[in-house]
């Protein structure tokens, strides 16, 4: 019986429709990567720079420091420097750790000198301008704060202190954070001191790059206070910046299940429709069956292998497809999809790729020639799946129900559960809490565990069994 | 042995039953031959025995398994070769050989050595890796014959097999159903080419408008009486004809006589007319043909236009 199977599975695998969805998916997944530029997540480090400067006998000691979006201090950049209104210029280049220490001669440096500033083969995205001040050995910033991306997940922000000592030497400082509430943002807060914020991290290195988890309780609303303080209490440094709230982060995960939702949710159901046509209905109704029907196998029998074979070769085209977009993150956001995440979407795919073979199958028993059996798949595709969103909207809409209140989603979610292509979109509502990104608590709309996995069970079970049940009934 | 007890099918309640009560048997080592006309019901009598189609009523047993009810077990004592086989076109030959030798549980190992034995002894040797799409009509009736030979069944449904070969082809089913009816198989033989039928069969089975109309022997065949004489004389007058209306139906045109349905000795009418003075210039019998015997079933029936 090995042979059997193996020799369906392979037709089925090498049926041309079935290849084509499938490579078309596979384009399709690599359509991502423009979708993740889009979604403001970057993943090309930029080149960035902060300064600090003290006077000396003979000018300005200057400190610069090159760093990419993640806080990555980068070797090798070169600054293009030129004094405004007096004579300077100077070509530099970033050592290993990102820095680069120069003197520009002044006669005087009593008042401020200003630079300006050009990374070669790079468009600045800061002022292009510095400006020289400071005190003999005390230089003009003694830190600078700044939001990075976090290097395992772009979506995630992180703190990048530039700090430097007297004369340029390693700092020793101390962060600190507050957490200031939306009513009271842009306001006084109050003296700052470190009492009155949560201790963050010692500042020992000229460039450091302090984690920052944003704290459950707080609201997108909320802004967060980040402040350097020298040992003896004195601020030196202070970022108000917007909350990073987890919510409105994008993870990986978030951008290939809107991904796999928008997109493999139109094709997995016309490939399976496809395949199922290939591999049973066109012989079927061409009766290329009845060479296999004569041999000593029972109709359901055949009618049982076939489906398994489509079932398995759509099932491996599936994850083939998610192992690409999954392969995307690993090489551009250096990280990869979840296990649960992998195997919860392809399990929803699954069994949308058995309710459609199992329906055309279906179908198959009752047409008599190729053209109505084309016919009724393009139509299955269509109707369920392609324009479902539109006939529900419509459908919505005639019945004078507003489109997107509480109870239309209750109507769009229920009808979902009849719908087998919508499988994945309530597995997905059953994950993320949200139905057309409106965060709701989703056992009211009756998407729970037992009903997803009877839903579930139900698609793949109920289409099979009308098949198996009318492939002995009809000729 | 297979056994068709009251074959009933309706495909379509308007257009009324395509085969009626069908009954017949088949023994083994014997031919039985199925004749009708186009459309009588033996394509659709077939496809019920060969499993394909459902009947509406009756059985068919193939060596006591019902091919609907124990259809396993039937189809693996069952070779199939129909009028127009259809098979899927990208496969290759030894591919799909080897696909259906699952179904017989052939040991993969030894799927590919039987079946490319069976596709040479069917004359397809060369063509086992050629796709089906490149085969001729014949070519695909060889290889419907290798597949159905996969299980050495005792029983096989030969579907119109000799139209559209050439003959080559005719002759190599010909001797092909010999040596199977020497090695004691079960043969049914739908054909339209009568001759054919009337030389192999052992038995003939007469369907018309989906009923049979009789099952014959091959010596009831050869004992039917009723031939055809011609004649061509000198002169035909009143007197030939009432002479020669005695033994048949008589049809003059211009000097020629046609007696159809003819009983009697030909030449002793050729020494009676000469007797009679008339010159005998041209006098030939025919025995009937099963087709004779065909139209003559029809006609008895009353439903031969």
């Amino acid at each position: 019986m090995i042979s059997i199977l193996a020799y369906d599975l392979k037709k089925a695998m090498t049926s041309r429709g079935m290849l084509a969805v499938m490579l078309f998916m596979i384009l399709f997944s690599l359509a991502i990567i423009p979708l993740i530029s889009q979604t403001g997540v970057s993943f090309q480090p930029g080149v960035n720079y902060d300064y600090s400067s003290y006077p000396t006998s003979n000018g300005f000691n200057v400190l610069m420091v090159a760093y990419n979006s993640f806080g990555q201090p980068l070797s090798g950049i070169t600054f293009n420097l030129t004094g405004v209104n007096f004579d300077f210029s100077k070509t530099l280049t970033t050592n290993t750790s990102g820095l680069v220490e120069f003197l520009v001669p002044a006669n005087s440096t009593q008042g401020t000198l200003e630079l300006n500033v050009n990374i070669v083969g790079s468009s600045l995205s800061q002022p292009n301008q510095i400006f020289l001040s400071g005190k003999p050995g005390i230089p003009s910033f003694l830190a600078s704060i700044n939001l990075v991306s976090d290097v395992s997940n772009a979506s995630k922000k992180d703190i990048f202190v530039f700090a430097v000592g007297p004369n340029f030497s390693k700092p020793d400082y101390v962060l600190y954070y507050s957490i200031i509430p939306a009513s009271k943002a842009g306001g006084f807060y109050g003296p700052l001191n470190e009492s009155s914020m949560k201790y963050l991290a010692d500042i020992k290195d000229i460039t450091t790059v302090v984690n920052f988890n944003v704290p459950s309780n707080v609201s997108v609303n909320d802004m967060l206070l980040v402040t350097a303080f020298q040992r003896n209490g004195t601020m030196i440094a202070s970022l108000e910046t917007n909350i990073i709230s987890p919510n409105i982060n994008i993870s990986a995960s978030q951008i290939a299940s809107g991904f796999l939702s928008g997109i493999l949710s139109v094709f997995v159901p016309l490939m399976a429709i496809l395949g199922a046509y290939s591999i049973y209905g066109r012989d079927r109704v061409s009766g290329v069956l009845e060479s296999v029907l004569v041999r000593p196998v029972t109709r359901r029998s055949l009618l049982l292998s076939r489906f398994i074979a489509g079932l398995m070769a759509s099932a491996a085209a599936v994850i083939i497809t998610i192992l690409v977009v999954d392969l995307i993150f690993a090489v551009k956001l250096n990280q990869y999809l979840s296990a649960t995440f992998i195997f919860s979407s392809w399990a929803s795919l699954v069994v949308e790729v058995a309710a459609f073979i199992g329906l055309l199958f279906a179908i198959s028993q009752l047409t008599k020639s190729t053209g109505a059996l084309i016919g009724a798949g393009i139509g299955l595709f269509l109707v369920l799946d392609f324009l479902w969103q539109l006939i529900v909207f419509f459908a919505l809409s005639a019945a004078g129900t507003s489109f997107g209140s509480d109870y239309a989603l209750h109507i769009q979610t229920l009808l979902d559960f009849f719908n087998p292509s919508q499988y994945l979109a309530l597995v997905q509502i059953y994950q993320t809490h949200t139905i057309l990104n409106v965060p709701v608590n989703v056992s009211n709309y009756g998407v729970t565990l037992a009903t997803l996995l009877i839903d579930g069970l139900a698609w793949v079970l109920l289409p099979l069994l009308l098949a198996l049940w009318l492939v002995v009934r009809k000729d | 042995m297979l056994q068709v007890q009251g074959l009933t099918k309706i495909y379509s309640s308007k257009a009324g039953p395509a085969i009626q009560d069908v009954t017949f048997d088949i023994n083994d080592g014997e031919v039985v031959g199925f004749v009708g006309l186009n459309g009588a019901g033996k394509t659709t009598t077939i496809r019920i025995a060969a499993g394909v189609i459902f009947p509406t009523s009756g059985t068919v047993k193939v060596d006591g398994f019902d091919i609907v009810r124990d259809k396993v077990n039937a189809s693996r004592k069952l070779g199939w070769v129909p009028e127009l086989p259809n098979f899927e076109q990208n496969a290759r030959a030894i591919d799909l050989m080897k696909y259906y030798a699952g179904y017989y549980r052939i040991e993969s190992t030894k799927a590919e050595k039987v079946a490319m034995e069976l596709l040479r002894e069917t004359g397809l040797a060369g063509a086992e890796r050629k796709k089906l799409s490149s085969f001729s009509q014949g070519m695909k009736k060889r290889f419907s014959l290798a597949a159905s030979l996969l299980s050495d069944p005792q029983n096989f449904l030969f579907d119109e097999i000799l139209n559209g070969l050439d003959p080559e082809g005719i002759m190599f089913f010909r001797n092909l159903i010999v040596d199977l009816k020497k090695k004691k198989k079960a043969i049914l033989l739908s054909s339209h080419i009568l001759s054919e039928v009337q030389e192999l069969s052992d038995r003939v089975v007469f369907i018309h408008k989906g009923k049979v109309i009789r099952v014959s022997t091959k010596q009831e065949l050869s004992a039917v009486e009723g031939g055809f004489l011609f004649l061509k004389l000198n002169t035909v007058d009143d007197r030939v004809r009432e002479y020669l209306k005695s033994y048949g139906k008589v049809e003059v045109e211009g000097d020629k006589v046609n007696v159809t349905d003819f009983k009697g000795d030909p030449s002793l009418i050729n020494a009676e007319l000469v007797k009679m003075g008339y010159l005998v210039r041209e006098i030939s019998y025919r025995t009937p043909s099963l087709e004779d015997y065909f139209f003559r079933l029809i006609k008895e029936k009353g439903d031969y236009n």
